[in-house]
C-alpha cells in the first residue's frame, strides 16, 4: 500500500463461545493490519468469525465469549493502545469517539420515540455534555447531506416515518458526528434493496475521501466488496485465509476457497457454467484437523489433513493460508 | 403387511425416541436446580403414596399441644394428633388436586386460546371478552360466594370449579404463543401440501408449545395449591381433614403461633406447601430442558 | 410456447391497514395480467416492496386478489369445487425464502416428509420409508439415513431448504413458485441449490416461477426464460433473461441492471446509477400516472405524472410500460 500507516494492529486474537456442545471456535489466531484511510472488505460465510472480529475490536462480545489470547493495538495520535487490556470506562470513550460501529440491521437500533435531531444531541452528549444544541444540530446538517439526506425533512422525522435505506444512512451520519479514525460496519446494505444499496456505497466511498475515516466493511457478499473495498480479508472457519488488495483477489485469487467462492457466485454476463464449492460449512466446535477447509478443497494433500497452514506472503501485500503456495 | 411394515417405520422412531430419551436425562442431570426440583417432587409423591404404610394415622389422644419430639416429631395438635402424620395423610389429596386442576385449566386454556389465536375475528373477540370478564372478578370472593351456592362434594368437583373460573390468564399466554406461531412460514407449506386447520394445529402448533403445556399444568397446579389451601383456611372445604389449609386455620385459630412450644403446629404445614410449590416450580424448568430440542442437544 | 398454464386477468390486491379510524388502503398489486405457459421457467423480479411476492403467493391461492380472476388450466381457482381446489393446492407449491422458519422446528426430517405422504396417500403406507429416503436422495441428502432423523436446526441452511425442496416434490407439484430460494443461504452452497432446481425441472417437467431480486441468479437457472419486472405494483417490462440484461427498455430497468453489484470491480465500480430522486415513493401514498416518473431522469412533465402508461409490445415478445419506450407520446 501507498500509504501505510497503521491504524489497527491485531495479533494473535483468538475468541472461544461457551455452548453446551463445547467450546465453538469462532476465531482462530487472527493477524491483521488495518491501514489509516483503507477501506478493507472482510468477506466470509455464515459462522467464518466476520462478525465476531468487529465484535471483539469494539469489545462488545456476547456474555459467553472469552477471548483466549491475542492483542489489538490501536494507533491513536503517535500513541500505541491495546484496545483489550485498557479499562473498559477508558475504552468507552474510544467508541463513537475514535472507533464507531455500524451494526446489522443497523436501522433498526434506531429509538422509535426520539426524533433523529434527538439521536444527534444524546449521541454527541453522551461523550461531550458541555456541546450546545445548536452546535450539534449545525454538524449533523452537514453529516446528513453527505449521506445524501435532506436535513430539513430527516431530523424533524420519527424514525417510522423514514425508509429502510434512510434509516440506514442516519446510521451512517450518526457514526460519522464525533470525526471516528475508522468505522466498522457490519453488512452495512444486506437488508436494502438493490438501488439504494448501490448508491449508500457510492456515497461511502465519497465520506471516506471527505472524513479520512477507516472503513471496515464486514460482508458476505463479494459484489459489496467489489464495490467498495481497497484491500480485503477472506475469512473462513474463523481464520483468515487470504489476504490483498481488490484487484489480487478478484483477479488473481491464491486461495482454493476465494477462487471457489468467486466461481460461485452468479454473473450477468459471460458463461452461466458455474462451480459449487462441495461439501458442509465446518463445524466449529470440532473443526476439522490442519487447514480447516481441506474437506472441501479440489487441490488437498496428505499434509492439509495434518498441518495448519499460517498465512504467508506470496506476492507483495498478498498474503494466503494455503500450503499449495509454500514449496 | 401393513401393520409389520408400520411397526418397521415406526420402530426405528421409537429407537430414536429412546435415544432422544437419554438424551433428555443427559441434561437434565446437568442442570442441578431442574433436578433438585424433580427429587423433591418425588419426595412427596413418595410421602403421599407409601407413608400412609409407615406411619400410624392420626388419631386423638390426651397428649395435646406437645412439643416436637422423636415420637411426634412436628408435636401433637388441639386433639392431640401427631402433626407430622396429618401432613403425611393430607399429601396425596393435595397433589391430586393440585395436578387434576392444573390438568383441567390447561386444557381449557390451551383449547381456547388456540382456536382464539388460530382463527381470530369474531371468535377471538368472543372468547377473549368472556376471559377479560372473568379476570375483572376477584377470584376468591367469588369462590365463597359459590361455596354458598353449590354444595363441593368431593376434590374433583372442586378441581372442575377452580379450573372454570381460571383458565383465562393461560388461554391469553396460549393465544398469543399461537398468534405469533401461525405467522411462521411452516404453517402456510401445510396449507399448501392440503393440510387443514385442525391438522395444523394439532400437528404442527401443539407441538412447538408442547413444553409451555406442560409447565402451565405445573404452574397451574402451584394455583390450585394456593386456592385450595386459601378455600381451607378460610373453612369453605369441610370434607378433608387432614388438609394443610385447615391445619394452618386450626393453628392459627387457636393461638400457637404465640407459644414456642407449638411453633411447629403452625410451621409443618406452612413448610410443607412452601416445598411443594417450590418443587412444583423447579420441576418446571425440567420439564423445558426435556422437551426443547434446542436446549436439550445445546446447539 | 407449449399451453397456458396459469392466467391472471385484472388481478388487483389490497391490504386495509391501520387503527379504528384511520383506515387506509394499500393497493399492493395493480391490474396484473399475465400468462404462464406449461413446462417453462419464469422470472418475477423487483426490489422489497414491489409487490413480487405477493404476486408469488396470489398465483399460489394463498392471498385472494381483491379483483380480478386466476385460471389455472382455464379453471378460476374461486370457482373451483373442493377437490378441484384441493388438486389445485397439491400441483401448485411454494418453497418459501427462509428455510429456518419453513420447517418446522420440532419435526424430524422424516415426519417432515413423511405427513404429506401419508395424507394424500401417494405411496402405499408400507413405502413410506423408502418414499422419504427417495425424496431425500432426490435433493442430494445422501446417505439418506444420515439426514432422517435430525431436527432442523441440526441442519445447515442449504440442507434445509433442500428438505423444503424434498417436502414440495413429495406431492409430485407441477408448478413451483421459488421465492428467493438462496438469498438466505451460504454463497458457497446456493450453486448447489440451483443446480438442484434446474435438474428437478428437467426431470418432472415442472413449470418454475422464480422470484427473485437479483438477475444473476435468475439467469442461471433460465438463460432463454421470460422475465417480468415489477415496480411498486405493476409489472414495468415483460420479455426474455438475455435481452432484457442487453436491451432494457424501460428506464428502471435500466437502473436496476446498473445498480446491480457484480463480483468484478472494474465492472461494477465503472456502472453507476442516476436517479432524479433516490427514495422509493411509499406503497401508502402512490403518485399520480408513471409509479416511476418522481425518480426517473427522462420524466417528461405533463405526461408522466398524468397518464399511466400501459404495457404495451414494443417488439415482438418484449413488453413495456412507459410513454417514452416506442417514441410515440399520446
Amino acid at each position: 500500500m501507498s500509504n501505510s500507516e497503521l491504524i489497527l494492529s491485531i495479533r494473535n486474537l483468538t475468541v472461544k463461545y461457551r455452548s453446551r456442545r463445547g467450546y465453538v471456535n469462532a476465531l482462530r489466531n487472527i493477524n491483521l493490519d488495518i491501514y489509516r484511510n483503507e477501506a478493507i472488505g472482510i468477506v466470509g460465510e455464515s459462522g467464518s468469525g466476520k462478525t465476531t472480529l468487529a465484535l471483539a475490536i469494539i469489545r462488545q462480545l456476547p456474555n459467553n465469549a472469552r477471548i483466549v489470547s491475542g492483542s489489538i493495538i490501536f494507533y491513536n495520535d503517535g500513541n500505541k493502545v491495546d484496545l483489550l487490556t485498557m479499562n473498559y470506562n477508558e475504552f468507552r470513550h474510544y467508541l463513537w469517539e475514535k472507533i464507531a460501529f455500524v451494526p446489522q440491521g443497523a436501522m433498526n437500533s434506531l429509538n422509535p420515540v426520539l426524533k433523529i435531531r434527538d439521536h444527534f444531541i444524546e449521541t454527541v452528549k453522551a461523550h461531550n455534555p458541555d456541546a450546545s444544541k445548536e452546535e450539534i444540530v449545525r454538524k449533523a446538517r452537514e453529516v446528513l447531506k453527505i449521506t445524501l439526506l435532506d436535513p430539513d425533512r430527516v431530523l424533524n422525522s420519527y424514525p417510522h416515518q423514514l425508509s429502510g435505506g434512510m434509516k440506514q444512512r442516519v446510521m451512517i451520519s450518526l457514526a460519522l458526528i464525533l470525526n471516528p479514525a475508522v468505522i466498522i460496519m457490519d453488512e452495512p446494505t444486506s437488508s436494502l434493496d438493490v438501488v439504494s444499496q448501490k448508491i449508500i456505497l457510492q456515497n461511502l466511498k465519497d465520506i471516506m475521501r471527505m472524513f479520512n475515516v477507516t472503513m471496515i466493511i464486514i460482508t458476505h457478499d463479494m459484489g459489496v466488496v467489489a464495490e467498495v473495498a481497497n484491500r480485503v480479508v477472506v475469512m473462513y472457519a474463523g481464520k483468515i485465509m487470504e489476504v490483498g488488495d481488490v484487484e489480487s483477489i478478484f483477479y488473481n485469487p491464491l486461495h482454493p476457497y476465494t477462487q471457489g467462492l468467486l466461481k460461485a457466485v452468479p454473473k450477468l454476463r459471460g458463461e452461466t457454467e458455474l462451480y459449487s464449492i462441495p461439501g458442509e460449512p465446518p463445524d466449529l466446535v470440532n473443526p476439522p484437523s490442519g487447514c480447516s477447509f481441506h474437506p472441501r478443497c479440489p487441490f488437498a494433500m496428505d499434509m492439509c489433513t495434518i498441518n495448519e497452514p499460517s498465512l504467508k506472503e506470496v506476492n507483495k501485500g498478498h498474503l494466503v493460508a494455503c500450503f499449495k503456495y509454500e514449496t | 403387511m401393513a401393520r409389520t411394515s408400520l411397526r418397521k417405520t415406526y420402530g426405528k422412531a421409537l429407537s430414536r425416541t429412546k435415544e432422544n430419551l437419554i438424551e433428555a436425562f443427559h441434561a437434565l442431570v446437568e442442570d442441578k436446580l431442574a433436578m433438585s426440583g424433580l427429587i423433591i417432587l418425588i419426595a412427596f409423591v413418595l410421602m403421599g403414596l407409601i407413608g400412609p404404610f409407615f406411619i400410624p394415622p392420626p388419631t386423638p389422644s390426651p397428649n395435646i399441644y406437645a412439643p416436637p419430639s422423636l415420637q411426634h416429631p412436628f408435636g401433637t395438635d388441639f386433639q392431640g394428633e401427631d402433626i407430622f402424620a396429618k401432613i403425611v395423610y393430607g399429601t396425596i389429596s393435595m397433589l391430586i388436586i393440585a395436578f387434576v386442576t392444573g390438568i383441567f385449566i390447561t386444557i381449557i386454556a390451551v383449547l381456547l386460546g388456540s382456536i382464539a389465536g388460530y382463527f381470530g375475528g369474531y371468535v377471538d373477540n368472543v372468547i377473549m371478552g368472556l376471559a377479560d370478564i372473568l379476570l375483572a372478578i376477584p377470584q376468591l370472593p367469588l369462590f365463597l360466594i359459590l361455596a354458598v351456592l353449590v354444595k363441593f362434594l368431593n376434590i374433583i368437583s372442586l378441581a372442575l370449579l377452580i379450573s372454570a373460573l381460571s383458565w383465562p390468564t393461560a388461554a391469553r399466554a396460549f393465544r398469543s404463543q399461537f398468534l405469533s406461531l401461525k405467522e411462521r412460514d411452516f404453517v402456510e407449506a401445510s396449507r399448501l401440501l392440503g393440510f387443514n386447520s385442525l391438522e395444523i394445529i394439532v400437528y404442527d402448533l401443539i407441538p412447538n408449545i408442547l413444553p409451555y403445556i406442560l409447565i402451565n399444568v405445573v404452574l397451574n397446579a402451584v394455583y390450585a395449591i394456593y386456592i385450595v389451601t386459601s378455600l381451607a383456611y378460610l373453612g369453605i372445604i369441610p370434607f378433608e381433614s387432614n388438609n394443610w389449609g385447615i391445619m394452618l386455620y386450626q393453628a392459627w385459630a387457636f393461638g400457637t403461633i404465640y407459644n414456642k412450644r407449638t411453633f411447629m403446629y403452625i410451621m409443618a404445614p406452612i413448610g410443607a406447601i412452601v416445598f411443594l410449590q417450590l418443587g412444583l416450580l423447579l420441576f418446571s424448568r425440567a420439564l423445558e430442558v426435556i422437551f426443547n430440542p434446542r436446549v436439550r442437544t445445546g446447539e | 410456447m407449449s399451453k397456458e398454464l396459469i392466467k391472471l386477468m385484472n388481478v388487483y390486491v389490497s391490504f386495509r391497514i391501520g387503527g379504528l379510524f384511520t383506515k387506509i388502503t394499500v393497493n399492493v398489486l395493480r391490474n396484473i395480467n399475465l400468462t404462464i405457459y406449461d413446462g417453462e421457467t419464469f422470472g418475477l423480479v423487483g426490489e422489497s416492496g414491489c409487490g413480487k411476492t405477493t404476486l408469488g403467493k396470489v398465483i399460489a391461492g394463498l392471498i385472494k386478489p381483491t379483483s380480478g380472476k386466476i385460471l389455472y388450466k382455464g379453471k378460476d381457482i374461486s370457482a373451483m369445487t373442493k377437490d378441484e381446489f384441493l388438486t389445485f393446492r397439491r400441483e401448485v407449491q411454494y418453497l418459501h425464502q427462509d428455510p429456518f422458519s419453513s420447517l418446522n422446528p420440532v419435526q424430524t426430517v422424516y415426519t417432515i416428509l413423511s405427513r404429506p405422504l401419508i395424507k394424500h396417500k401417494i405411496v402405499d403406507p408400507s413405502n413410506v420409508e423408502e418414499e422419504v429416503m427417495e425424496l431425500l436422495r432426490m435433493v442430494g441428502l445422501t446417505p439418506p439415513s444420515d439426514f432422517m432423523y435430525r431436527y432442523p436446526h441440526q441442519l445447515s441452511g442449504g440442507q434445509r431448504q433442500r428438505v423444503a425442496l424434498a417436502r414440495i416434490m413429495s406431492v409430485r407439484p407441477k408448478v413451483l413458485i421459488a421465492d428467493e430460494p438462496v438469498s438466505m443461504i451460504d454463497v458457497s452452497q446456493r450453486i448447489g441449490i440451483l443446480r438442484l432446481l434446474l435438474d428437478l425441472r428437467k426431470e418432472t417437467n415442472m413449470t418454475i416461477i422464480y422470484i427473485t431480486h437479483d438477475l444473476a441468479t435468475l439467469r442461471y437457472i433460465s438463460r432463454e426464460g421470460r422475465v417480468a419486472v415489477m415496480y411498486l405494483g405493476g409489472i414495468v417490462e415483460l420479455t426474455d433473461v438475455e435481452r432484457l440484461l442487453t436491451k432494457p427498455l424501460h428506464p428502471y430497468t435500466q437502473i436496476l441492471l446498473s445498480a446491480l453489484l457484480e463480483p468484478d470491480p472494474n465492472i461494477t465500480r465503472n456502472k453507476k446509477v442516476n436517479l432524479r430522486s433516490m427514495d422509493i415513493p411509499s406503497i401508502v401514498n402512490l403518485p399520480p400516472g408513471c409509479k416511476f416518473h418522481t425518480r426517473c431522469p427522462y420524466a417528461i412533465n405533463g405526461i408522466c405524472d398524468v397518464k399511466e402508461p400501459d404495457l404495451v409490445e414494443v417488439e415482438t415478445n418484449h413488453y413495456v410500460a412507459c410513454h417514452l419506450a416506442k417514441g410515440d407520446l399520446k
